[in-house]
């Protein structure tokens, strides 16, 4: 395992924000390859042309749903026509791209035509047949249809970023269980790979996707045209997310977390990010079977927490829920305040205005809406006192109210600031250890990359941390044997440097003739010794 | 109660992977159907509303005619004849002419809407007096209702009231046309001058 000596970090490589080191004087194809499609070469743009080619490919297929909406397709035609001949021409220069390139790829340099052996290859095909029905119908009338299906194709292309994946995925999972490949599949782990990351990209997209289509439903006029449209939508979604949720609990018994436990599925059942998972799919099978018995539309609604299973993506989620667990006794204490003032403010307004707007202040649980809007601050002032007295007491309170429902907020913002600090102070506590012997391994180094993700830091803040820890690693570096100093190469390097300025910064500061009368004086030093002491002083 | 199983180096299925995958799939097959059921039932709802769109149309092209100078007198959804709505008259119990019933009547066995059905119970569409989510025996039922404005300064503009049989149809109106959902609940359709 390949290790790294501290100063020779590049905080850019380790935040993945490195560029790629292509020479400029390389052959121009060789250059174009190195830079388009070389999947080797990190910092350059081959993972931006998967991707924006990927999100291409998804769109092409929203595209082609949406045709088949005459409400939707009709009126924008033009659009989808623009699209089309934007996509096709997108594709068209991809593919003429890796035919050019070929030569460069690989796969097909050392066959006797690479351009040939490309064109035959299964992804050229999938590329070709992607773009070639646009052409064909210039020349041969084609049944729309037909043209509609063979656009279909067009999907097969990401089986360029699917099938590297999966031959990832099998490299990193070879003799492991079907359980423990679908733990690495659905949960994030070091054998997951690429595919883990397409798993809950695909996920999220499925999330947006159904969360978008619960909020249009709500819009009677689209509702009217695409109703059947956002059934097929829902269904498909509870398919995938049903499917996610029990690979999730099947799985989940290879995680650490929960293999010590007596029951571990059911301890998985019971975690925060399953619950969501069943929530998101509950509505649709209680829907079906229970619609004719009670109205469960309110169900529908709850189809949005469908938007929670993007905080499993999200570690902000999880500082918040631990800042609001660690502030909770204070928290508690003030909502007890506020609950109190809320009841008092309520009494006292019923007390005063009663007699005087009976309709709107009732009674005292009538009189809570108008507590809570004025210590809120809220003041929507469809009820509002008018006794001379009431109003005095309404400025108080609302002067109060300002103070009392202010403390939860700002304990929670200081309260999540401060637990920042406090995750940047353990990653700085961390790295000093991981650092005790001056070098990071290839694990320490994936740990730093991910905290460092995990708290958003930044280049500068990176760097600023590690020299911080530099300094006070150098200080610390006396301290260790030489004999651990000297099984470490760079560390001895370092610390033979450091003995070299001891010993000019010694030279500075005696005299150099009464020295060298000293050092000669009663053979005090051999006289080898005497000329490196001199040549370190730059005097031979 | 779940025991993690051991590892066995060749990375071959257990047994409890084989149940695993079998149980995917029959709750892939549940949801499908389940699915399939939901879009089913969708189908009839847009059924539904295509009931409801060809009462619109056929609101429309009568509320054209029927207005027009040449349009027959005779016609029961004439507005040339005064209904005569005496308590007598009622009592008869015959049909009234100028009223709404016999133009209905017409309407439902004569015109192309005399086929429509109730994609919900297969029987012949049938007019409610309005829709009501709770209620779900009302899916696939048609509301026909007259907006009459309100006077000036009203919060609401119209008010709606169902298309009774004796309600006159000598003067301009104006129909809300509403169709129920499978819930029970309303689908607004649209509105039109008659």
């Amino acid at each position: 395992m390949s290790k790294q000596y501290i100063k020779d970090i590049d905080v850019n490589e380790l935040l993945g924000h490195q560029k790629a080191n292509i020479a400029h004087d390389l052959p121009r194809r060789k250059w174009l390859y190195s830079w388009l499609l070389d999947p080797n070469i990190p910092g350059n743009f081959q993972t931006d042309v998967d991707k924006w080619i990927g999100i291409l490919i998804v769109l092409n297929l929203f595209s082609l749903v949406f045709e088949h909406v005459p409400a939707v397709y009709e009126p924008n035609q033009g659009l989808f026509h623009a699209f089309d001949v934007f996509s096709v021409a997108v594709f068209t220069i991809e593919y003429l791209t890796r035919w050019y390139l070929a030569p460069e790829d690989e796969e097909f340099k050392g066959k006797s035509s690479p351009r040939v052996a490309f064109m035959l290859s299964p992804f050229a095909i999938i590329d070709f047949l992607a773009v070639a029905p646009f052409y064909f119908q210039a020349f041969i009338p084609i049944d729309l249809r037909m043209l509609r299906f063979l656009r279909l194709l067009r999907i097969l292309k990401l089986f360029r970023i699917i099938i590297p994946a999966i031959h990832e995925f099998r490299e990193l999972n070879q003799g492991r269980t079907f359980r423990q490949k679908m733990h690495a599949l659905v949960f994030p782990s070091d054998f997951g790979g690429k595919l883990h990351q397409i798993f809950d990209v695909f996920i999220a997209i499925w999330v947006l996707l159904s969360v978008a289509s619960v909020v249009l439903e709500s819009i009677q006029s689209l509702d009217y045209i695409l109703h059947l449209q956002f059934i097929i939508l829902d269904a498909i979604a509870v398919g995938v997310f049903t499917v996610e949720l029990f690979l999730r609990i099947y799985s989940c018994v290879e995680d650490p977390q929960y293999q010590d436990r007596v029951a571990p599925r059911l301890g998985y059942v019971k975690s925060g990010s399953a619950i969501i998972d069943i929530l998101a799919v509950t509505p649709f099978f209680l829907e079906v079977f229970l619609h004719h018995l009670f109205d469960l539309r309110f169900l529908r609604v709850f189809r949005l927490a469908r938007l929670l299973k993007l905080t499993r993506y999200n570690d902000a989620t999880e500082i918040l829920i631990k800042v609001v667990v660690r502030e909770w006794p204070v928290m508690s204490a003030s909502a007890f305040i506020m609950m109190l003032l809320v009841v008092m403010t309520a009494s006292l307004g019923y007390l005063f205005e009663h007699d005087a707007q009976p309709d709107k202040f009732e009674n005292i649980p009538q009189s809570i809406y108008w507590a809570v809007i004025t210590l809120a601050s809220v003041g929507y002032g469809d009820i509002s006192p008018v006794t001379p007295v009431g109003r005095f007491m309404t400025i108080i309170l609302a002067l109060l109210g300002i103070g009392i429902f202010a403390i939860p907020a700002a304990l929670l913002s200081s309260a999540f600031s401060d637990q920042l600090v406090k995750e940047r102070d353990t990653l700085k506590a961390n790295l000093f250890s991981m650092l005790k012997d001056g070098e990071l391994d290839e694990n320490e180094i994936i740990l730093l990359r991910n905290e460092a993700k995990r708290l958003h830091l930044t280049v500068e803040e990176l760097n600023q941390l590690i020299d911080q820890i530099i300094k006070e690693h150098d200080v610390n570096t006396r301290e260790i044997p030489l004999v651990k100093v000297a099984e470490q190469p760079e560390l001895a390097v370092e610390h033979y440097k450091q003995l070299l300025g001891e010993i000019r910064r010694l030279g500075l500061l005696t005299d150099h003739h009464r020295f060298d009368e000293a050092a000669q004086q009663g053979y005090r030093l051999a006289p080898q010794d005497l000329t490196i002491w001199k040549q370190i002083q730059g005097k031979s | 109660m779940d025991i993690p199983h051991p590892t066995p180096s060749t990375g071959a299925m257990t047994g409890s992977d084989k149940l695993f995958i079998v149980f995917l799939i029959l709750i892939l097959g549940l949801v499908t159907w389940l699915g399939s059921m939901n879009y089913h039932e969708g189908q009839k709802e847009e059924e539904t509303k295509r009931n409801g769109e060809a009462w619109l149309a056929w609101f429309t092209d009568m509320g054209g005619k029927r207005h027009a100078d040449d349009f027959p007198a005779d016609h029961p959804c004439s507005p040339q004849s005064k209904p005569d709505l005496s308590p007598a008259h009622i009592k008869e119990g015959k049909p009234i002419t100028g009223t709404w019933g016999p133009c209905l009547a017409q309407a439902m066995t004569e015109s192309s809407l005399k086929d429509l059905k109730n994609p919900f119970s297969q029987q012949a569409l049938n007019l409610v007096e309005s829709c009501d989510a709770k209620n779900h025996k009302l899916s696939g039922s048609l509301v026909l209702e007259e907006m009459s404005p309100t006077p000036a300064g009203s919060p609401v503009p119209f008010v709606n009231s169902s298309l009774a049989d004796l309600d006159p149809i000598d003067h301009k109106l104006q129909v809300r046309i509403t169709v129920c959902n499978k819930g029970g609940g309303p689908i607004r359709i649209g509105e039109v001058e008659f």
